[in-house]
Parts: C-alpha cells; sequence; structure tokens
C-alpha cells in the first residue's frame, strides 16, 4: 500500500474507535516531528491536529485521544440502554389495567 | 497499523491495528465469523534465535469497546515500561552522529571495534547513546570487503548480543569521543570475552 501523506507528514499509525479515526503523522523535516489528528472514518480530512516533538509523547496523546473516545460511546450506549429501560417500562405501567 | 503491509493475520483474525512500544508490539485483531469472540487483542515479540513472530498474551471477548480499551492500555502499559527503562538509565542518552565516527565504509575490518549503530535502525524509542554503542565481536559482513551482511556484537551497556547488517552500522567510533562508562563497559567486556575462549 503507498504511504498517506497529510500536510507532508507521512501517517504511520492509525486507530478506529466506531466512525472516529486518530491517527500519528511524522515528519523528520518539520520543526514538530510528530502530529495526532482525528478523523472521520474513511474520509481524509484531517483536523485538530496536537503536535509533538517525539513519538512516545505522539503515542499517549494518541491513547488518551481513543480513550476520550471510547468513554464518549460508552455514555452514549449507556444513555441510549436507560431510554430504552424507561421506554419499555412505560410502556409496562401503560399497560397495567385499571382497577 | 503499518500503512505499507498486506493483510495480517494471527490465526483466523486478521490484524486491524498494530502498535510496536519498546520490546513489544500490541495487536487489535478481528475475525468476524467467531461470533462469540470477534475482537481479540495479544502482544507479540521477535525475541528469539530466528526472528520469528511470537504472539502471546490473547484476550478475546464479543465486545468492541472493551477490547479496544484493552488494546490502549496495553499500549500505555508499554509506554509507561519504556519511560522507566530510559529513567533507569544512568549515562547521557545523547545520541551518536556521523561527527562521532569514521564513517562505515566496506573496506574497515570491524572486528573488536566499538561502532555505532544508525539511530534510523534503531525504534524512535531506542535512539540513544546506551542503545547505539555496541563491540562488533564477528560475523561475515564484520570483515572488509566481505560480501557478507551479518555483524555480532554485544552492547556496551546492557551486555546484550544482536545480529545487525553491515549497512546498520553507521560508523567506528572515534576514541576520544568514547564516554567513560563505554570504556569501563568496554573493558568488562573483553575480559568476560577472553575468559570464554
Amino acid at each position: 500500500m503507498d504511504q498517506e501523506i497529510n500536510a507532508g507528514y507521512v501517517i504511520t499509525d492509525r486507530l478506529t474507535i466506531g466512525n472516529t479515526e486518530f491517527v500519528i503523522g511524522q515528519n523528520e523535516n518539520a520543526p514538530a516531528k510528530f502530529v495526532t489528528w482525528k478523523c472521520k472514518k474513511g474520509e481524509k480530512n484531517y483536523y485538530w491536529g496536537h503536535y509533538c516533538n517525539d513519538r512516545m509523547t505522539a503515542l499517549e496523546d494518541l491513547c488518551n485521544r481513543a480513550l476520550d473516545e471510547i468513554h464518549y460511546l460508552r455514555s452514549l450506549r449507556q444513555e441510549k440502554d436507560a431510554n430504552v429501560k424507561m421506554a419499555i417500562q412505560s410502556e409496562k405501567k401503560s399497560r397495567v389495567p385499571e382497577r | 497499523m503499518k500503512m505499507d503491509e498486506e493483510k495480517r493475520m494471527v490465526d483466523t483474525y486478521e490484524v486491524k491495528h498494530a502498535i510496536h512500544v519498546g520490546d513489544k508490539e500490541v495487536l487489535f485483531a478481528v475475525d468476524n465469523t467467531k461470533t462469540d469472540y470477534p475482537y481479540m487483542v495479544c502482544n507479540c515479540t521477535w525475541d528469539n534465535p530466528l526472528g520469528i513472530d511470537h504472539y502471546f498474551n490473547a484476550a478475546a471477548s464479543p465486545d468492541y469497546l472493551e477490547m479496544m480499551t484493552e488494546y490502549i492500555s496495553r499500549v500505555t502499559a508499554q509506554l509507561e515500561a519504556v519511560k522507566a527503562e530510559r529513567d533507569k538509565i544512568t549515562v547521557p542518552l545523547q545520541p551518536f552522529t556521523l561527527e562521532h565516527c569514521i564513517p562505515n565504509d566496506n573496506g574497515q575490518n570491524l572486528e573488536n571495534k566499538v561502532v555505532i549503530i544508525r539511530p534510523e535502525r534503531l525504534r524512535p524509542e531506542y535512539r540513544t547513546a546506551d542503545k547505539q554503542l555496541v563491540l562488533a565481536t564477528g560475523g561475515f559482513g564484520a570483515h572488509a570487503n566481505s560480501r557478507g551482511r551479518a555483524v555480532y556484537t554485544v552492547n556496551l551497556y546492557s551486555g546484550k548480543e544482536s545480529r545487525w547488517n553491515h549497512e546498520d552500522i553507521l560508523g567506528t567510533l572515534k576514541p576520544e569521543y568514547m564516554p567513560d562508562w563505554a570504556k569501563e563497559r568496554l573493558k568488562q567486556i573483553q575480559a568476560g570475552r577472553q575468559a570464554k575462549q
């Protein structure tokens, strides 16, 4: 596969969480040699760059961003589960026969 | 994930993400035919005489987010391990460059000389002096004008034995740049090798 390059940075690592991707870009000639970006899965419009000078920091940032996304998706899932529960309960209540 | 690789498989699982940190690679793989455990996380090392993939410590689950959390926590743990390892190193980490060495051409014999590993041949987190300085102990690539590639080495800091290719060697360390810790370690390693012979 050809190397993917964005803004002069070679994309070296990629993590997909749901519909979001986080990548690390590397450019040995740039003032900041590493960057992490966010983008929508399958698209190439990278945004919200976090720039740094070593790969360890970039990897750490990539992990933190991915974890934030996981927490966000978990909270969405919990919210959805709670809504479904409430809907079932209210449906049950509406079926209770009048005495 | 390594972008230039074809489909990489671990058993029936296709590797979707792989991050190499320190001495391990952490993999996230998927097999959608396994409905009970489609998502799998495992580690991989090559630290064996043949340098072949050794997969271990696998965990699988039907929950994508659970396995992705496991994956990220393993990568984070590796980052912490590398940092801890680096903190333990007591010698200056400033990498050696071309100015510190007599450049490697095919004409010089490297055997029994302290040579510098090219920084770009080391993983980014290991591009430090302690990983670069090695004693060349043999191999066909260590001989002058040889067509062989293998250069066997002993790391001056850790004492670990490794095999490199001739082109991985930046050059022979100029004596005036030899740090005191390396002089001391070199004596110990040479004494140990002589005792073995």
